[in-house]
């Protein structure tokens, strides 16, 4: 197990709630029901993070990386999480903003924009690929969120987040002696970026964990556990949402 | 509503505790008790006040409150439980009364508790409370010797430029380390509730390098910027950190022979590197040196403590490196009052301690006179709990994994050592030696005991690092150092 803070804290209120596929509904059909399940009045007080658990090989060896994060040591529901970066209520130019550990090949050297890569919405892996996905709403304005993403996507000097990749990947692909990267201190590159970008910002995703073990999974565990430390902490009086469905769990029998 | 309380250190003769209350408009007076006794404070030095964080209601008015009660000490010299309850919410720390003297060898020593530069976001693996609220023997006295707030981390967040703003994002911080069993937390929390506890600033109550403007960090690029940043963290360091016991810069302590002197070397600090204390601070400088001259002059052992926010024993960073590195010490024109107080002090054979903290690493270091006598020695406990230093901590894990190839891994990747060399400094001409030199997260226990012409200290240099093996393997026992001025 990874050392963490456990929150002790019941939860009195919390809007996080399972919102299943209405038949084989596309994941962006999914999103689009989830947003609006939110009922936000004034959208520009929010940001929304997407969270995304594949079932492939390489998603496998990513959610189990993180069951060390879990108290009962199963798999994560997780393996990829994103900024949805929302332009109009009708989606039409929304992207999905992260650090792919498989960077595409037709986008600029990845060290030139810290690894960051912007995902068309239409873009977005099928529910075969992604059966279980998430939408947090966190109270945090997406203007504030992007303009720190801009400066992050300058900032190697100081966040090599490329150099954080590696790590990841030679752990995907089972290269070498690489072992579990979370063992070393080394949080899911996506998720650290998104956590410094919403620490900048005076937002902890991951209130449980020190800060550079950010992970998808941390964010689902701050979203679920921690409303009273959000409760206490955030001036806006606003507190996290989450939607989510969860259709894939691997088959493990403990009887 | 949220309750925390502490023991900040008072006079001999007074019991502090600091009471915080956040979101009530207009607190009532808490129901204290001591060992299950209903008490009565005997004067409230502070009333509630503003804790200075702009945390205000529908109607402007601020919600988040501090007092300062004033109690008698109990009559027991043993530790007791203090209760503090207002309506539903109850906190519990203890205390002891500190002794008036020295212990003698054949009594328990006196123990000072060194903690310095504490990073709240890196402290949820093994709270660092656990760790110290754990040590044997118990602290009698709590020293967190600067850097209990890192309000310029972390590196890449935008601070308002407007001054309530940055007001609340700045008592933001101080709430996460002092109000954080609140939270559910890890914090500073436990660590103040085993009083009695002192508190001294260092740079990043404000900023790194305060008062000089930094590169990185926009909102000192401007006068008005800086003003409204100096004047949000100063207030947030008087009502959360500051005892009224050192209101005037500093706080002095005599515990026969050892007399000590806790120096606020930053709030006043200029930017010019003309002063760094203030006047009051100059005048108890002198007066701590002539006392000591005079216990040694009747006859009496002496020996001084001396503590301030950063190390004594450094390089004097050059014009350019004061931008880019940190102003030190030596670079105040108001440094040569301790040089001189301090070769005084060895010419007349009186010894004197240096504790701190600062510097990310932990060192002892001993200075003896030309006669081969000890009369100085420095203590560096730092940090509790290490900041990120993004880009440098990745690129230190990798290089390790390298050398874990080669069998030859770094205990602690992140952490920065002790320098192998001594800087050039001339201390009154002792010769220094480093005895002792410690990294990776840790705080220090100063064990004293009076004996014949001076006293004797050890120093128990605590792991704090969450990984159990690491604690055991890099926490140790340094000393006994034996100091006499007769």
């Amino acid at each position: 197990m990874i050392k963490q803070t456990l929150s002790t804290e019941s939860v009195s209120q919390s809007d996080v709630q399972k919102l299943i596929r209405i038949k084989r509904e596309a994941n962006l059909d999914w999103l689009k029901r989830a947003y609006n399940s939110f009922a936000i009045e004034d959208v520009s007080q929010w940001s929304f993070i997407v969270l995304a658990g594949g079932k492939d090989v390489a998603a496998f060896r990513l959610r189990v990386a993180q069951s060390r994060l879990r108290g009962d040591m199963l798999p994560s529901f997780w393996s990829e999480c994103a900024l949805f970066k929302i332009s109009h209520e009708d989606f039409s130019s929304s992207v999905f903003c992260n650090l792919p550990l498989f960077q595409p090949a037709n986008l600029s050297y990845a060290p030139t924009r810290n690894g960051l890569v912007e995902l068309p919405l239409n873009k977005l892996p099928t529910q075969k690929d992604y059966p279980n996905l998430a939408l947090l709403a966190i109270p945090v304005p997406q203007e504030l969120i992007l303009q720190s993403l801009e400066e992050y996507k300058k900032a190697r000097v100081s966040y090599d987040a490329v150099e954080n990749i590696l790590p990841w990947l030679a752990y995907v692909w089972g290269s070498g002696d690489a072992t579990n990267p979370l063992m070393k201190q080394i949080g899911f590159p996506s998720a650290v970026m998104l956590n410094q970008v919403f620490s900048a910002r005076g937002f902890d995703l991951a209130p449980g964990v020190n800060s550079y073990l950010s992970t998808p999974e941390m964010f689902w565990s701050g979203v679920k556990h921690w409303q009273d430390y959000y409760s206490k902490t955030q001036e806006n009086g606003l507190l996290p949402k989450a939607r989510f469905v969860i259709d894939h769990v691997y088959d493990i029998d403990e009887s | 509503m949220q309750l925390f309380a502490y023991n900040p250190i008072g006079q001999p003769d007074e019991l502090l505790l600091w009471v915080g209350v956040l979101g009530v408009e207009a607190p009532s007076l808490p129901c204290f008790q001591i060992d299950g006794q209903v008490v009565q404070p005997v004067a409230i030095n502070y009333p509630f006040e503003p804790l200075g964080d702009e945390v205000l209601n529908d109607c402007g008015r601020p919600l988040n409150h501090r007092a300062i009660f004033s109690f008698q000490w109990p009559d027991t010299a043993e530790r007791f439980a203090i209760t503090v309850t207002m309506g539903a919410r109850t906190v519990m720390l203890t205390s002891k009364r500190p002794p008036t003297t020295l212990p003698t060898k054949n009594e328990n020593s006196f123990n000072v508790l060194l903690t310095s530069c504490y990073y709240q976001p890196n402290d949820r693996a093994r709270s660092l409370a656990q760790l110290t609220n754990a040590i044997k023997p118990a602290p009698d006295f709590t020293l967190l010797a600067g850097d209990q707030v890192y309000l310029d981390l972390p590196s890449q967040q935008n601070l308002p430029r407007e001054k309530n703003s940055l007001a609340r994002a700045l008592g933001k911080k101080y709430q996460y380390n002092w109000f954080c069993d609140e939270l559910s937390q890890p914090g500073l929390a436990k660590v103040l509730g085993h009083g009695p506890v002192l508190c001294i600033p260092d740079d990043h109550e404000f900023w790194n390098n305060f008062p000089l403007f930094q590169v990185q960090l926009i909102n000192t690029h401007r006068v008005c910027d800086r003003d409204n940043w100096r004047d949000a963290a100063l207030r947030l360091y008087e009502r959360y950190q500051m005892s009224p016991a050192q209101s005037q810069g500093f706080y002095r302590w005599d515990l026969a022979p050892l007399s000590m002197l806790f120096l606020d070397g930053r709030t006043c600090r200029d930017s010019g590197g003309s002063s760094m204390f203030n006047r009051a601070t100059h005048a108890a400088i002198k007066q701590w040196k002539d006392d000591l001259l005079l216990r040694k002059k009747n006859n009496q052992p002496a020996v001084g403590l001396l503590s301030s926010g950063q190390a004594l024993v450094v390089e004097k960073p050059g014009m350019w490196d004061r931008h880019i590195a940190d102003m030190e010490m030596v670079n105040y024109c108001d440094f040569s009052l301790i040089q001189h107080a301090l070769k005084e002090l060895f010419a007349a054979e009186i010894p004197v301690i240096y504790i701190t903290g600062d510097v990310h690493w932990g060192r002892i270091l001993e200075g003896k006179n030309h006669r081969g006598k000890c009369l100085f020695y420095e203590v560096i406990a730092s940090p509790s709990r290490l900041i990120d230093t993004l880009g440098s901590d990745q690129k230190n894990i990798i290089k390790n994994k390298f050398r874990y190839v080669l069998g030859e891994p770094l205990p602690f990747p992140k952490h920065p050592e002790a320098p192998a060399e001594l800087p050039v400094f001339k201390l009154a001409n002792l010769e220094l030696q480093t005895l002792h030199r410690q990294q990776g997260d840790h705080v220090a226990l100063l064990r004293f005991n009076a004996v014949p012409g001076g006293l004797e200290f050890y120093v128990d240099y605590v792991c704090t690092d969450p990984d159990e093996k690491k604690q055991r393997v890099h926490s140790s026992t340094q000393g006994p150092f034996k100091l006499l001025s007769q």
